[in-house]
């Protein structure tokens, strides 16, 4: 009989269900990977698999059939994961850094500090709102600034995908806003080599990319002593990539000082047993960048701000050059992780993590004749965990205990003071399916975060502590009717205030303002309802999914203008953390539709109402109206792509706060994209940004006063990836 | 790949993880050792008199207000030598920021914008380009009121213009508004 609703993949490409009467169509390129069919109730059915045309598989499942067979199908299919970019156009972006890889063609906007860093906006909410969770491990650096972009390198990420409700509490208690997942996948699981190898270079720029990783898998070796077999279960991996850039051009001129250059290194080794019942990874993960931010942006005072304003192009623009000079920022993260997992019982697993990320940041500031007081910052988090999970025939139960250790320490020039932070977390989820069909999860967590805060106005040292905690909750249900998922959630979130937002003081270089904690500020609580329509993936010629969603938030901290400061620099900006009431209500649209088999098209809106209560006004950096539209032919081995972005002008800025230049007004730029798959092993593509190079200045770009957006781009790449397999 | 090669590759990632921060986080470094331009002095010497008007922020951005924000004193018709201090008052002992300004010359200029009042500037001081300093001027003024005159440090890294320069160039290290009277 046809199996329904089995999950069939083929390598890394979207998965697809089978329809009512078992078939299922997959749009792959010609290649060799793993093929699998999944469904709940049969041994999962796997095997790598050549494709070089058009084929057709007839697969026969053992189907154990029983009463509680539909149950468990939709307990399988209800992945409330969202993923968040489209695979198939990944590769068009190896070249970029993440965040600007994941804005392509998602609901994924940035905050922007010119040309370098990019920071991830998703719903309107960034930073310490967001949770980036990095091999599984939540990243813990300094999100906090908006010129602090996550440190990864997302060259051979393979799993971008965004949760929301209980799963994203799972990871950590400041989930207001969901979380982004993002993974070099799991370590080839047959045996053999795998190489992945890139090469990028790009004109705007004039900016190079190398990056490689390679699995190793050893042979299965037949019980031969217990070292040996042992030994077997190993799987290794080693990368690397490495990239640099000189100045950006803007459309019409140089932006100087917006080189760059970074390195990052990675290595994995996993252990599995022949009975895949104990499994042990160890992860380690080093990311380095250094990069410029742009000279004309460094105003002293007001009057070099108006000057700033009132000229239509940046007063300080040099010749190209690769030369990196103040101010710049250095950064380099590193993340270890361990983990093993066992079974207890044939359904109940554990799970023991232990991850350790040390974080430093050295801001250069441009100095004139003072002595140089570079910012630098070193963050060390330990995050130990130690989790449950139960699979019993409808239900998924799981439950965990996580602990965190942060210490915080600076030196040079005083913005933020050091801190320790020591919190622990409890969390427990439930998963279930009713009769009807609907499937339900459950999350509850419990958060106590205590705060050590170091102070030292004048030679002695102050201890401030504080503690904060709160209780975090989501609950959802999903339906499924003929042609289309639904999806409700409802919970509240809870997130204490950081350390920057109560204890910061000084003078924020680049952000030309003068910045002042407030110590008495108390968590924030989010409130959250939100609706979400899909239509089944791989169903049919077209797919859409809508979500619409509201959270309230009771004491949003924000920063807010307030009487500017006297200085020997005349009359300084200052701006104060304090808390209000909002409310965000968005709605977010996907549509996809393949018009043959060669043309296809995607439309992607996203709409942001934010509003700031207590105030009657909106909120201060909120992502504008967006729409995106992309057209895609393919045929053969050979695949292009056009796509088109317009952004609004901000029609919800502030209106009673001061912004120092009204909202840019709307602009639509043009990209292009051109992929060449000559084997299996080689793909060749070129890539237009910006391609009629436009002047536009975004809302988002916290350089917007100063200079325009990148101008146009072509970058061309050549990427590698070969498998060998050792039985052969 | 051998497996002796891989072993070194990887033994190369992971000690590169043990780079450490020896800072210790209950023993935060002072607060207030950034050095600061907290002081402008300016000295007016005319007919063998000689004043000294200053602006004092002791504490740096933010804090207290400045201390001290003298009114300029000035007789119309008489020509006044004029000479400027940048002072870093925040520590126990003062430094004189001028004495590096003065190396840096070639990147730095001092701007004077009167406003109300009729006062014709003359900088006498160069930099070792022939480019215009700042830091010792002649001041004339033509006839009796209140105004301000601004006083203006910019640092224009490369980019410094010819006489008489230009004020746009650069970011300001210090600018201070002072009242002035002519008598």
């Amino acid at each position: 009989m046809p199996l329904e609703r089995a999950v069939v993949r083929f390598g890394s490409d979207r998965a697809v269900y089978t329809d009512a009467r078992g078939r299922f169509e997959l749009l792959v390129c010609s290649k060799t990977a793993l093929f699998s069919v999944e469904h709940a109730g049969c041994p999962t059915y796997a095997l790598p698999l050549e494709i070089h045309r058009d084929t057709t598989l007839e697969i026969l499942m053992s189907h154990r059939f029983d009463a509680l067979d539909e149950v468990l199908v939709l307990e399988r299919l209800a992945a409330p994961a969202t993923e968040v970019v489209d695979l198939n156009l990944w590769n068009a972006t190896a070249d970029l850094d993440f965040g600007q890889r994941l804005e392509r063609g998602s609901s994924i906007r940035l905050i922007r500090t010119g040309a370098s860093p990019a920071k991830p906006v998703y719903q309107g909410f960034t930073g310490n709102r967001l949770l980036i969770i990095n091999e599984g491990v939540r990243m813990s650096g300094q999100q906090w600034g908006f010129d602090h972009a996550p440190e990864i390198d997302p060259v051979f990420a393979q799993e971008i995908q965004f949760i929301s409700g209980s799963r994203a509490l799972w990871y950590g208690p400041e989930a207001l806003g969901g979380a982004l997942t993002v993974s070099r996948g799991a370590i080839r699981p047959e045996p053999g080599v795998e190489l992945r190898a890139l090469q990028t270079v790009s004109t705007n720029g004039f900016g190079a990319k190398s990056a490689f990783q390679l699995d190793v898998r050893p042979k299965q070796q037949h019980a031969q002593g217990v070292v040996r077999s042992l030994l077997s279960g190993f799987g290794f991996r080693a990368g690397a990539s490495v990239w640099g850039s000189g100045d950006v051009h803007a459309a019409e001129y140089n932006l100087s000082n917006t080189g760059r250059r970074g390195l990052d290194m990675h290595w994995a080794i996993d252990w599995k047993d022949r009975q895949n019942r104990k499994k042990f990874e160890l992860f380690y993960d080093r990311f380095q960048e250094q990069f410029g931010l742009l000279y004309a942006a460094q105003v002293g005072s007001l009057s070099d701000l108006e000057r700033a304003l009132e000229a239509d192009k940046p007063l300080y623009i040099k010749d190209f050059t690769y030369h990196i000079a103040a101010p710049r920022q250095e950064v380099v993260h590193e993340l270890f992780k361990a983990s093993i997992q066992g079974k207890l019982t044939g359904e109940t697993e554990w799970l023991a993590t232990y991850s350790r990320q040390v974080n430093f940041r050295d801001e250069f500031d441009v100095q004139s004749v003072l002595e140089p007081s570079d910012l630098r910052y070193a963050i060390t988090t330990h995050l130990p965990e130690l989790g449950l999970e139960n699979h019993s025939g409808a239900l998924h139960w799981k439950a965990k205990i996580q602990g965190l250790y942060q210490a915080n320490t600076y030196q040079g020039r005083f913005f933020l003071p050091n801190f320790e932070r020591r919190g622990l977390g409890l969390m427990s989820g439930l998963e279930f399916s009713d009769a009807r069909g609907s499937f339900y999860e459950v999350g509850l967590r419990w958060d106590v975060d205590r705060f050590s805060i170091y102070l030292n106005p004048d030679g002695n040292v102050l201890e401030r502590k504080s503690s904060f905690s709160g209780p975090s909750v989501s609950f959802s249900r999903t339906n499924w009717a003929p042609g289309v998922r639904s999806r409700w959630t409802v919970g509240s979130v809870y997130r204490p205030p950081h350390v920057h937002e109560r204890y910061s003081q000084g003078v924020h270089h680049g952000q030309f303002s003068y910045e002042s904690g407030d110590s008495n500020l108390r968590g924030e609580r989010s409130w959250e309802l939100s609706y979400e329509l899909e239509s089944p993936q791989g169903a049919g010629a077209s797919s859409w999914a809508v979500q619409a969603y509201a959270r309230w938030v009771d004491g949003f901290i924000q920063i807010r203008p307030d009487q500017p400061i006297l200085t020997i620099r005349g009359a300084y900006p200052a701006f104060v953390y304090d808390q209000t009431d909002a409310l965000l209500f968005g709605l977010d649209g996907r549509y996809r539709r393949a018009f043959s088999r060669e043309w296809s098209a995607e439309i992607n809106c996203n709409l942001l109402i934010p509003r700031d209560i207590l105030n009657s006004d909106w909120l201060f950096y909120m992502p504008p109206l967006q729409a995106k539209a992309e057209l895609n032919w393919q045929k053969g081995l050979y695949r292009l792509s056009a796509s088109g972005q317009w952004t609004a002008t901000a029609f919800f800025a502030p209106e009673k706060q001061e912004d120092f230049a009204p909202p840019p007004p709307a602009y639509f730029i043009i990209g292009l994209d051109a992929e060449f798959r000559p084997s299996e092993r080689w793909s060749f593509g070129l890539r237009l940004d910006n391609a009629l190079n436009a002047s536009y200045r975004d809302y988002l770009d916290r350089f917007r006063y100063y200079a325009d957006a990148p101008g146009f781009n072509l970058a061309l790449r050549v990427i590698y990836r070969g498998a060998n397999s050792f039985s052969k | 790949m051998k497996p002796r090669v891989l072993f070194a590759l990887c033994s190369i990632w992971f000690m590169a993880s043990c780079a450490k921060d020896d800072n210790r986080v209950n023993n935060p470094p002072n607060q207030n050792d950034e050095e600061l331009i907290t002081s402008l002095l300016v000295e007016l010497s005319a007919g063998g008199a000689s004043q000294t008007y200053a602006f004092r922020d002791p504490d740096g951005p933010g804090g207290n207000d400045p201390v001290q924000w003298d009114t300029l004193r000035l007789q119309a018709g008489v020509s006044a030598q004029v000479r400027l201090s940048f002072l870093d008052e925040s520590k126990d002992t003062t430094e004189d920021i001028t004495l590096e300004i003065m190396d840096e010359a070639e990147d730095h200029q001092v701007f004077f914008t009167p406003q109300g009042v009729s006062i014709s500037i003359t900088v006498t001081d160069t930099d070792s380009n022939g480019n215009l300093l700042g830091l010792e001027s002649s001041w004339t003024a033509s006839s009796a009121g209140t105004g301000t005159l601004t006083i203006t440090l910019k640092h224009q890294p490369e980019i410094k213009a010819a006489a008489p320069g230009d004020i746009a160039l650069g970011e300001t290290d210090v600018e201070v508004i002072f009242p002035i009277r002519v008598d």
